[in-house]
């Protein structure tokens, strides 16, 4: 069992953490405070290719591993999470799918413009009456000519302002009593189809999330992904790589919060010495520490299987996903307590990184829909 | 249960990985591996028990001794307050 990073996957480590430390990390605080979204830092991670890491160069993408993909954005996150969740949707929601169900015309038409950077994808399956249960989705798409003519209201939807390609799911019909949910492929530009609300959020705020509507929006045939009633197949798909993404982002913010409680317990004086030397601190950093180990190796053990294409992957990206983000919220409130009141002032990152870490237990799945997962891969031996 | 045994076994491949590699950083990680493999044993053990009720409770069901053998690993070869002494000190040296 090989634990060390490859050569190359330390290459990808060092040049990502040089650029998000450089060019992300000093911009953080303020296009948090102002929901900016950060254009410019975008460019320059599209220019390293990491807008369609995992995609291979034949259509415009790094053609990284998944364990590469885990290192680049745990990094990322390290500096900003906002900017590691743009890029992990756009990866691994839209170019994925992309790349897995669509047809060559698709792929030159829509994934080379996103794995290049060019423009930016999103996702839409979640609705204001179906997040976790999101099969019960409202949305309609019915058959009009060469078309499919779609209505329904989309909610928190990732780059939605921003992203001119939409993955987006909608009921064809029903089944043996069930619906039947079919994946498209959207323009931004599309008539009918607009963001309706941006959503203010308690953390990741220069990502935006938005509410995007769907009134006769007018999508044509060749636009369906993946075959009429496969998307739930299109969206199973994309867990893995999804999962493993907001596992790497959780162990950026946790390992980010863990430094800066170091830092701050050495320099940090309190009845006479530094409170790194009173043995209540020490030890919440040595749980920290050891638990955001475990989490990585947890996230890389996933992001290995999917490389060799095992059928566990998806139990074992949900375990990296549950533990990562179970525990980027534990280390975050203890590096917060290691700062004393210091951590509840926005002058402190580690007050940043807790609203950061506060949505990985809910998005991409929450721990509960995880632990289902987990418990059925278990429970089926 | 699951989704901890196998962090803890991951930490404790990591550092037998390292300790065949000669890695400086060895013991900082085998005091990870053992303090949270340890810990989990525990856990684990402990709800194990809970899922089988009154029965987890008798003599005539292997947990109630899985609890019992765990109950040591926290202690021997270093308990889990002197793994954390170790740990921190790597953490705090860098
Ligand atoms: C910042 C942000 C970005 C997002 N980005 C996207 C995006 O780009 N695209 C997209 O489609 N969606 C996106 N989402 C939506 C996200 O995936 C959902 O919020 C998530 O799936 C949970 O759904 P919900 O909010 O409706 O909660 P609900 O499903 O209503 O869950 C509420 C609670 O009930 C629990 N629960 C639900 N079902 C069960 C069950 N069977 N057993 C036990 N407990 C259960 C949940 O765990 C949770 O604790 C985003 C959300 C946020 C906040
Ligand atoms: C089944 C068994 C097999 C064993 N086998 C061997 C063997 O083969 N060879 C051998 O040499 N030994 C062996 N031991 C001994 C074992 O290593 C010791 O029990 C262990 O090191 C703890 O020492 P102690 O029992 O004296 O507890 P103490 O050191 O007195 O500790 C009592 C409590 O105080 C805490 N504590 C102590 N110092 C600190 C500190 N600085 N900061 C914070 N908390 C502290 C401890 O964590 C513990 O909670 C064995 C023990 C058992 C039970």
């Amino acid at each position: 069992m090989n634990f060390d990073l490859s050569e190359e996957q330390q290459m990808v480590q060092n040049s990502i953490r040089e650029f998000a430390q450089n060019e992300i990390a000093p911009i953080a605080r303020e296009y948090d405070e102002a929901e900016k979204f950060p254009r410019r830092q975008l460019d320059g991670l599209a220019e390293l290719g990491l807008l369609g890491m995992i995609i291979p160069e034949e259509y415009g993408g790094a053609g990284l591993d998944a364990i590469s993909y885990a290192v680049a954005l745990e990094e990322i996150a390290r500096a900003d999470a906002s900017v590691a969740v743009i890029v992990s949707v756009t990866n691994s929601v839209c170019c994925y799918p992309i790349l897995s169900f669509g047809t060559e015309v698709q792929k030159q038409k829509y994934l080379v413009p996103l794995a290049k950077g060019e423009k930016l994808g999103a996702f839409c399956l979640s609705e204001p009456q179906a997040g976790s249960d999101a099969t019960n989705l409202k949305t309609r798409a019915v058959e009009d000519g060469d078309f499919y003519v779609l209505n329904g209201t989309k909610a928190w939807v990732s780059n939605g302002a921003q992203a001119e390609v939409f993955i987006v799911m909608a009921a064809t019909g029903e089944r043996d009593g069930k619906k039947e949910i079919t994946a498209f492929i959207v323009e931004a530009s599309t008539p009918g189809f607009t963001v309706s609300s941006h959503e203010h959020k308690m953390g990741q705020r220069a990502s935006q999330t938005n509410e995007m509507s769907l009134t006769d929006v007018r999508v044509p045939k060749a636009n369906v992904l993946g075959g009429v009633g496969n998307g739930m197949r299109v969206a199973f798909g994309s867990l893995d790589n999804g999962r493993i993404g907001v596992a790497s982002l959780s162990n950026g913010i946790a390992q980010a919060a863990l430094d800066e409680a170091t830092k701050y317990s050495k320099d940090r004086t309190a009845f006479g010495k530094p409170i790194a030397e009173f043995q209540a601190i020490q030890h919440k950093l040595a749980d920290m520490a050891t638990e955001t180990e475990a989490a990585r190796l947890l996230t890389f053990r996933a992001a290995a299987m999917k490389d060799a294409n095992y059928k566990q992957t998806g139990v074992y990206a949900s375990m990296a996903k549950l533990f990562a983000s179970e525990n980027a919220n534990r280390v975050c409130a203890d590096a917060i307590q290691i700062h004393g009141g210091n951590g509840y002032s926005r002058h402190y990152n580690v007050e940043k990184y807790y609203r950061d870490a506060r949505i990985t237990t809910i998005y991409e799945g929450t721990s509960e829909i995880q632990r289902i997962v987990i418990s059925r891969g278990i429970l089926k031996d | 249960m699951a989704t901890e045994t196998e962090a803890a076994r991951l930490l404790t491949f990591r550092a037998a990985a390292m300790k065949d590699a000669n890695y400086k950083q060895t013991g900082v990680y085998a005091s990870m591996a053992k303090l949270f493999a340890s810990e989990n044993a525990n856990r684990v053990c402990a709800d194990a028990i809970q899922i089988h009720g009154g029965n987890g409770y008798s003599r005539h069901y292997n947990v109630e001794k899985y609890y019992r053998d765990a109950r040591i690993t926290t202690i021997y070869e270093g308990t889990s307050e002197i793994q954390r002494i170790v740990i921190s000190r790597g953490i705090l040296k860098d």
